[in-house]
């Protein structure tokens, strides 16, 4: 992996890629527009109307702005950390092998 | 090199933080309520290096002593490690030296003979000094105003204990601090020696007696004539230690013991009552009713800690690792040992239960705790699941009606131990609950506080942490005027 590709993508021991927010969304812009099918489409704000430009909420530079134009990509909040996940699969033994107190 | 990425249970929200921090003016949701002076002390424990044994108990996690001080409404944050002998020999060799909870001879033999009391209980604050708890070893005093670790303490050499409980119980009609130390002469020795320490700090009285059987002496209770003194299943020898264990294994056939000390008698005073197979890890309060003592606390059906298995090969069971309220009362007119216990609310509780302090050795009406309800929302799509295994209410508990009201703390989140901070000259259960909740969504920590009249309003004000707290064991408020505060 060269090292312009490792900033975008960082690769774990269980094998799962883990892609930063800019780099997925490149890759589906660019998966789309060989499908030939609306990224925005895929994101979910589109009806099947067809397609209206409206100003979004956008990243650029990792940065939040206001996209007047409508053509950039909407943000969406992440869903959260999901900070508990990573504990979920042990059997209660384990789990209160560490934490009797959550 | 530190590497934690063996352990399972160090990941995620629960990954170690292991840094010392300062906030100043925390960013508060709400508003922080104008007569709160004072500062909720946490303590609670952190792995410096990760255990040398892969089954050792949490219980011998590092110390770390945190404030939220409160000052005219802004709210300080300031989180220390303590700084124990072991703390310091572990950093100077940059590795874990200590073996499993309470085993001396699981250590690396470079440490043989140093203090290996990690500190990590409860925080206390009596006659104008503030202190961290461990059951295995004496207080260390800490500073107030930096949280930086000054030493153990003996109470001028008046406390002759080598261990100091870490529930000692303040009696609010006196200010004297009931406490005590078991296997006080040295590991698996049967001797509790049990004080009365004036609130100047002055050891007023020393009472010395055995156990039936060498147990875990975790809590007590006090009413205005007795100390309440329950002992269960966890057992323990030099043997064990020798076989490389950990100090406590749970054994089932042990009857639960408690012993009813008059506060102003002596050893041969004593009764012990016997009981079936429980756990009373902590208590809430007790009284005196004519020749009877009543006795509550939130209690576990038996062994709540997988850490300390059963002796007998067998399996912890989850299932009885459950605590409910309970109410025992121990006839002193009888003859026999037994006494009555009644299961006062069928919903299993954190036994992580207060009572209003004021009310301690009195009669009552008002227990808090923490509990998972799993009718309310949990989102685990921001959250992670981890099962439904969450607190997410503070309850109080009205003990004369059998009624319960409470505060949810919100979907992606799970409450650490509820404190309770009476308002000044207000009736019993009139002032705040306080604790703090991990909000595994956000990745960070907040402190609670809500009117504890009104918990199904939700809380008045949430102190923002932009980071993960250390977890804690045990939170206390101390109102500014109990140390000397800067
Ligand atoms: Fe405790």
């Amino acid at each position: 992996m060269d090292a312009n590709a490792m900033r975008e993508t960082t690769k774990f021991e269980s094998g799962v890629n883990f892609v930063t927010r800019r780099n997925f969304l490149g890759l589906l812009t660019a998966a789309c527009a060989a499908a030939s099918i609306p990224a925005a489409k895929l994101l979910g704000h589109t009806a099947d109307v067809p397609f209206e430009r409206r100003p979004v909420v956008a990243f650029h530079m990792d940065q939040l702005y206001v996209d007047r134009t409508g053509k950039a990509v909407p943000y969406r909040p992440p869903a959260g950390y999901r900070g508990a996940e990573p504990l979920a699969h042990l059997s209660e033994t384990e789990l209160r092998m560490q934490y009797c107190y959550l | 090199m530190v590497d934690f990425s063996k352990m399972d249970t160090m990941k995620g929200f629960f990954a170690p933080t292991r840094f010392e921090a300062d906030v100043y003016d925390c960013e508060v949701i709400g508003k922080v309520p104008a007569d709160l002076n004072g500062a909720f002390v946490r303590l609670g424990g952190d792995w410096l290096y990760p255990p040398k044994f892969d089954d050792d108990s949490p219980f011998s996690m590092d110390g770390y002593i945190n404030t939220f001080r409160f000052k005219n409404g802004v709210v300080n944050y300031k989180g220390r490690w303590v700084k124990t002998p072991r703390f310091k020999a572990d950093l100077a060799a940059k590795k874990q030296l200590f073996g499993k909870y309470r085993n001396p001879f699981t250590d690396d033999p470079s440490v043989h003979g140093l203090d290996r009391s990690v500190q990590n209980t409860t925080p206390l604050a009596f006659a104008g000094k503030l202190f961290t708890l461990k059951e295995d070893s004496l207080p260390y005093e800490i500073d107030c105003n930096t949280l930086e670790t000054i030493g153990p303490y003996n109470f001028h050499g008046k406390y002759r204990s080598l261990t100091f409980t870490a529930h000692p119980k303040v009696d609010p009609t006196t200010g004297e601090m009931i406490c005590y130390g078991y296997e006080a002469e040295g590991l698996e020795t049967k001797d509790v020696f049990l004080y009365t320490i004036k609130k100047n700090g002055e050891v007023a009285r020393e009472l010395r007696f055995k156990v039936p059987y060498v147990s875990m002496v975790h809590d007590i209770a006090i009413t205005q004539k007795y100390v309440i003194i329950p002992i269960f299943g966890f057992v323990s020898s030099m043997e064990r230690l020798k076989e490389g264990k950990v100090h406590w294994g749970w054994d089932d056939t042990k009857p639960a013991m408690v012993a009813i000390v008059p506060r102003d008698g002596e050893a041969k005073d004593i009764r012990w009552f016997k009981g079936p197979s429980r756990a009373t890890v902590h208590t809430l309060n007790a009284r005196d009713e004519g020749n009877k003592v009543i006795f509550e606390a939130p209690i576990y059906d038996s062994n709540p800690f997988p850490f300390f298995p059963p002796i007998d090969g067998s399996a912890w069971d989850p299932t009885k690792a459950r605590a409910y309220i309970r109410r025992q009362t121990f006839d002193l007119n009888s003859k026999d040992d037994g006494y009555t216990e009644d299961k006062i609310f069928e919903r299993n509780v954190s036994d992580l239960g207060r009572v209003d302090d004021r009310y301690l050795t009195q009669p009552y009406r008002y227990a808090f705790t923490a509990y998972g309800d799993t009718q309310r929302p949990f989102e685990q799509w921001k959250a992670g699941s981890l099962g439904g295994r969450v607190n997410n209410c503070y309850g109080r508990f009205d003990l004369a009606t059998g009624k319960m009201n409470s505060y949810f703390a919100g979907p992606t989140h799970s409450l650490q131990e509820v404190c309770f901070v009476p308002r000044k000259n207000g009736a019993e259960g009139d002032g705040y609950v306080m604790g703090v909740a991990s909000n595994y969504a956000e990745m960070r920590s907040e402190l609670i506080i809500a009117d504890a009249q009104h918990l199904e309003d939700g809380d008045v004000a949430r102190v923002i942490l932009p980071f993960r707290a250390t977890a804690q064991v045990h939170g206390r408020w101390v109102d500014e005027s109990e140390l000397p505060f800067a």
